[in-house]
């Protein structure tokens, strides 16, 4: 346990063939989504080239939100079956949902500063997505208490009860939002025209295509990274309880303590 | 540059967004590296 | 379940009443906020009157902060968490009753900023039965939610840090829903307000509902 793995065996690393092959296919597919983008969708009439931040800021929007419910599904999955991988997918899946949130409310920010001048609204998208970010940020840091709180066995249902309720604090937050906007709204500009055809609306499917590889990739990685925590604090500790016992010369098992 | 308008509002929407999720992946995969060189390759059950 | 939820809010409203910490903290804690929003938002340019349903229940906002987390420290000296554990009641009654107890408290802080609203900022009230029923089914609310995540902090050494950040957002939709009620019913036609009463209700259902299955799981955890 305390000798260092044989590293030859394989490199010591978050990846896999797997993780590789659908990294290549982002890249690329990030690459033709800029240039589509860029180069090859015109310009929107009403928005002009603000447009061309709608192919980040609304596939960063659904990867969020997506990214949220999939906490809550593991929450409630951990409920049930207190499996390791349920535990570890919910926090993987908060923290990926953060980066994307940030980048969404970013983007929708700076979309704003150009069609409306200023770089926040009312809005009420814009406002609910603020609000899923706190959320998050909230679910996290009760996560990094809960982790730290020590047996394994027993912490948990503190943090899977906020990740439980997650996604249904983020729908009534965003109901709740939307409704109250909509009294003072009159013509709206929504964020996306509703007669978008064409290449922008392929432009639009290709963001949100390759953004959701990106958010796949970007979680197994993270999973991984808390699974191997999970380990490392688990092994940690008997290893570091392996060491006491051997300095007082204490047989492994059925010694007192 | 080609011409559009807000040029400096879509570089820096796309590029910040583009450093962002760059930099998470970055971050991401050297912590996932220095941690996966503490365990044993057996418990590295996807490579 | 009932039986004991009574049980459990008469103590909490015994303690309360032996201690007063509610009215002689959090009240004064509330006209305080009153206050400040008055020396914050200049008196004189009729701001505060067309702002008195959000100030008041931001206030009301604040102090339920104070009154959830008081609720459960008061648990944590001597161990009264075990004894709650070790004593056989029906957690969701539990629930229940440190949730009644909770929402008497609040109503009764509520009355108070009632009063300074009115009285401080020149607020009108035209629909008072909206007025009372928005404040019955937000309090529900903003009890249920409050209790909820109150003991999951409760256990918590950052539980005074922790607990605003994990349940205001929760109760963002309180306060929307009980803002516009107000506006509503302090001047404005009650009409539009009981829509957003029923918003209140619906929410304050489902976190009595969510909290009566669910506090038993969170008991055992802190």
């Amino acid at each position: 346990m305390t000798t260092p793995p044989d590293v030859a065996s394989g490199r010591a690393t978050t990846g896999s063939p797997g993780t590789r092959v659908l990294g290549g296919l982002t890249l690329a597919g990030l690459a033709l989504l800029l240039g589509y983008s860029f180069l090859w969708s015109p310009a929107d009439i009403a928005q002009q080239d603000a447009v061309r931040l709608m192919y980040v800021h609304v596939p960063t929007s659904i990867v969020a939100f997506t990214a949220c419910f999939i906490t809550t599904f593991a929450s409630a999955m951990w409920l049930r079956r207190k499996s390791d991988g349920w535990w570890v997918l919910g926090a993987a899946s908060a923290e990926v949902a953060v980066v994307f949130t940030g980048v969404c409310l970013l983007t929708g920010s700076i979309w704003g500063r150009i069609t409306w001048g200023t770089y926040w609204d009312w809005d009420p998208r814009i406002t609910s997505t603020t609000m899923l970010f706190i959320l998050l940020i909230g679910y996290l840091a009760l996560r990094r208490i809960d982790s730290e709180a020590g047996d394994p066995a027993q912490r948990g249902a503190r943090s899977a009860i906020v990740g439980l309720l997650l996604f249904p604090n983020v729908m009534i937050v965003h109901f709740s939002v939307d409704w109250w906007r909509s009294l003072h709204q009159t013509a709206t500009i929504t964020r996306l025209d509703p007669t978008i055809e064409g290449t922008m609306l392929f432009t639009l499917m290709l963001g949100i295509v390759v953004f959701s590889m990106l958010f796949v990739w970007l979680l197994i990685h993270r999973f991984r990274l808390s699974w191997i925590e999970e380990r490392l604090g688990s092994t940690g500790l008997d290893a570091a309880i392996g060491e006491r016992r051997a300095e007082a010369g204490v047989p492994a098992m059925g010694g007192t303590v | 540059m080609l011409a559009f308008t807000h040029v400096g509002f879509l570089a820096a929407g796309w590029g910040i967004s583009l450093a962002v999720f760059g930099a998470y992946a970055l971050r991401t995969v050297r912590r996932g590296r220095s941690l996966a060189a503490q365990i044993p390759p057996e418990a590295r059950r996807w490579s | 379940m009932f039986r004991d939820a009574a049980l459990i809010a008469g103590k909490d409203l015994r303690i309360e009443w032996r201690s007063r910490v509610t009215m002689q903290q959090i009240a004064p804690f509330a006209l305080l906020v009153l206050l400040l929003f008055g020396m914050a938002l200049d008196p004189d340019r009729g701001i505060l009157a067309r702002a008195s349903s959000g100030l008041f229940w931001v206030a009301v906002l604040f102090c339920s902060l104070l009154a959830i987390q008081r609720a459960f420290t008061i648990e944590a000296a001597d161990g009264g968490r075990d004894a709650l554990r070790l004593s056989g009641l029906d957690p969701a009654g539990v629930f229940l009753g440190k949730a009644a107890a909770i929402a008497v408290q609040l109503v009764v802080l509520e009355v108070v900023l009632a009063v300074g609203v009115v009285v401080i900022y020149g607020a009108e009230v035209t629909g008072l039965p909206l007025l009372v029923a928005t404040c019955v089914a937000a309090t529900a609310g903003l009890a249920a939610a409050g209790t909820l995540y109150g003991v999951l902090a409760a256990g918590l050494r950052v539980r005074e840090t922790l607990l605003p950040i994990l349940l205001l957002p929760v109760l963002a939709p309180v306060l929307i829903g009980a803002t516009r009620s107000f506006e509503a019913a302090l001047g404005g036609v009650a009409a539009d307000g009981w829509p957003w009463c029923g918003l209140l209700v619906t929410f304050a259902l489902l976190y009595l509902a969510f909290g009566t299955l669910a506090f038993g799981t969170l008991l055992e955890e802190s």
